[in-house]
């Protein structure tokens, strides 16, 4: 049994850049490079892409997040500190972009149960049948959790920033942090489990 | 279940903290050991490492060109704008001369350079066309104004697409033809090093300056209106347009684009942007974040 838990650290580990050479990067497109922002681009929009996407409703919402982030850098660039982090920086600017876009346009946020599904730019064939199915079901499961607790746990899978660091972003503590992310994560299990069994149970009805 | 209900919650609550890294050596070898032994708590754990995985597999391709292509875009108008101010202010910041050193990158967009190529081969097929029937100086001269309104009519177009992308690319193409184009927008005044020939006043291209407007005071799209404003910012400084600037800062929603309004207006001509602002100040709508920061700008130019 042991050996499932040891299967889950090969989900864990992180392969991001060192720190510092963000941060170093970050403060030189402050200091005036502003083309280095490209260097970052390449480094990070895949993973705020993903967060994005997973958080709004579309592709194109994805999209446009992504890029309001890195204007919102560009534009902020005067505010980042040196010695600071720049991973928690760019999330802190994909929170608020996140929360100013659904301010402005709620129809952004991820919409109860029958919401239409994004569209997806690669075929589906019969082997990605099963793959689209969960990828449908998770999809749903998401957009029943209250949009808090969904933050929170995309911050926690697609940040990878430790316990620590979240806290200070939310202004409470570490052990809070720890106890919000597993009841998200219980949660979004429940209605991933709940889903199923109610698409297991229309099709049985069906046959 | 032959575990206290308790035992079982503690470890659980542990599973999410471990893809996390979050365990010490301790907790993490009781947490194995409880799994081991527990088949409750090893079907969660196998059930929540496969959930978390899913959720970090979203099975959609980054679309990075096209995310670049508009990224670059705003980093060329930044750059341009970076230039102008560099170019008004000859003493700069150490920090801009560098950037001025920089080689142009990606330029208008994807978009924008094919357009720009459409238009290149036009003009080619025109000068053959010339070559070989021998057109007088006032034929070329109406081809050339034909091109225009061809460069113009693409602007206009991209500008009212649907897409947020497109109308991106559509600005940078405006850019393109409205502002680097000797039948420009503002090359007709002094701009130092400007590319439309000596002493060759340009005619505004009226219809894209519009529709640049029009994106800048009415787009839903903070990142269309940004683009809008970097476009026109030639243009902060004519008498003439100041006016429709400044409107600008009191009409936008979003504190972000009100702001660089100002920065931009007081950048471009402090002097006379100083008094429309500060008149500004007596909107008593104007957004509270807006008139701190516009306050305050005021106060520090003095």
């Amino acid at each position: 049994m042991s050996s499932t838990v040891a299967a889950v650290a090969a989900v864990t580990a992180p392969e991001n850049p060192p720190a510092s050479a963000d941060s170093q990067l970050m403060g030189r497109v402050r200091d005036g490079e502003v083309a280095l922002l490209g260097e970052l681009f390449e480094r990070h929009h895949q993973r705020l892409f993903h967060f994005f996407l997973r958080l709004a409703r579309s592709r194109q919402a994805a999209e446009d997040l992504v890029q309001e982030v890195f204007v919102r850098m560009l534009k902020y660039r005067h505010t980042f500190r040196s010695e600071s982090e720049f991973v928690p920086w760019m999330f802190t600017l994909a929170r608020n972009a996140a929360t100013d876009l659904y301010r402005a346009r709620p129809k952004e946020l991820p919409q109860e149960p029958d919401a239409p599904e994004p569209a997806a730019d690669l075929p589906h064939p019969i082997a990605g049948l099963e793959r689209a199915e969960q990828a449908g079901k998770l999809r749903r499961a998401l957009a029943r959790l209250d949009p808090a607790k969904r933050e929170i746990l995309l911050l926690a899978r697609f940040s990878e920033l430790k316990y620590d660091r979240i806290a200070a972003q939310y202004g409470i503590s570490e052990g809070a942090v720890k106890v919000r992310v597993h009841r998200a994560m219980k949660e979004l299990r429940a209605a991933f489990l709940a889903d199923g069994a109610t698409q297991g149970l229309q099709t049985g009805e069906a046959g | 279940m032959n575990r206290d209900t308790r035992t079982c919650e503690t470890m659980q609550e542990r599973l999410t903290a471990r893809f996390q890294g979050e365990l010490t050596a301790a907790e993490l070898a009781e947490l194995e050991t409880h799994v081991a032994g527990c088949v409750d708590c090893a079907a969660e754990a196998a059930g929540f490492a496969e959930l978390w995985r899913e959720l970090g597999e979203t099975g959609e391709p980054v679309p990075s060109d096209r995310m670049r292509a508009r990224l670059d875009t705003l980093l060329a108008a930044e750059r341009a704008a970076g230039r102008e101010r560099a170019a008004a202010e000859p003493l700069g910041f150490p920090g801009r001369m560098q950037e001025r050193r920089e080689p142009a990158r990606g330029g208008g967009g994807l978009f924008a350079r094919r357009y720009l190529g459409l238009a290149a081969m036009l003009l080619v097929g025109l000068g053959l066309g010339y070559l070989l029937f021998g057109r007088s100086g006032d034929d070329v001269a109406i081809l050339r104004r034909e091109v225009g309104d061809l460069h113009t009519m693409v602007a206009l177009s991209l500008l009212e697409k649907g897409s947020v992308s497109e109308r991106l690319q559509g600005v940078a193409y405006s850019r393109e033809v409205a502002v680097n184009r000797d039948f420009s927008v503002a090359r007709g005044q002094s701009v130092p090093g400007g590319g439309s020939g000596p002493g060759a006043p340009a005619a505004r291209n009226e219809p894209v300056v519009a529709a640049l407007f029009t994106r800048l005071l009415e787009d839903p799209n903070v990142n269309v209106r940004l683009a809008a404003l970097e476009a026109l910012r030639p243009l902060a400084a004519h008498d003439d347009r100041r006016g429709e600037f400044v409107a600008a800062v009191a009409r936008q929603q979003s504190p972000l684009v009100a702001l660089s309004l100002i920065d931009l207006l007081l950048e471009s001509d402090g002097a006379a942007a100083r008094h429309d602002l500060e008149q500004l100040l007596a909107n008593h709508q104007l957004d509270p974040v807006v008139r701190g920061y516009l306050r305050d700008r005021l106060g520090r130019s003095t």
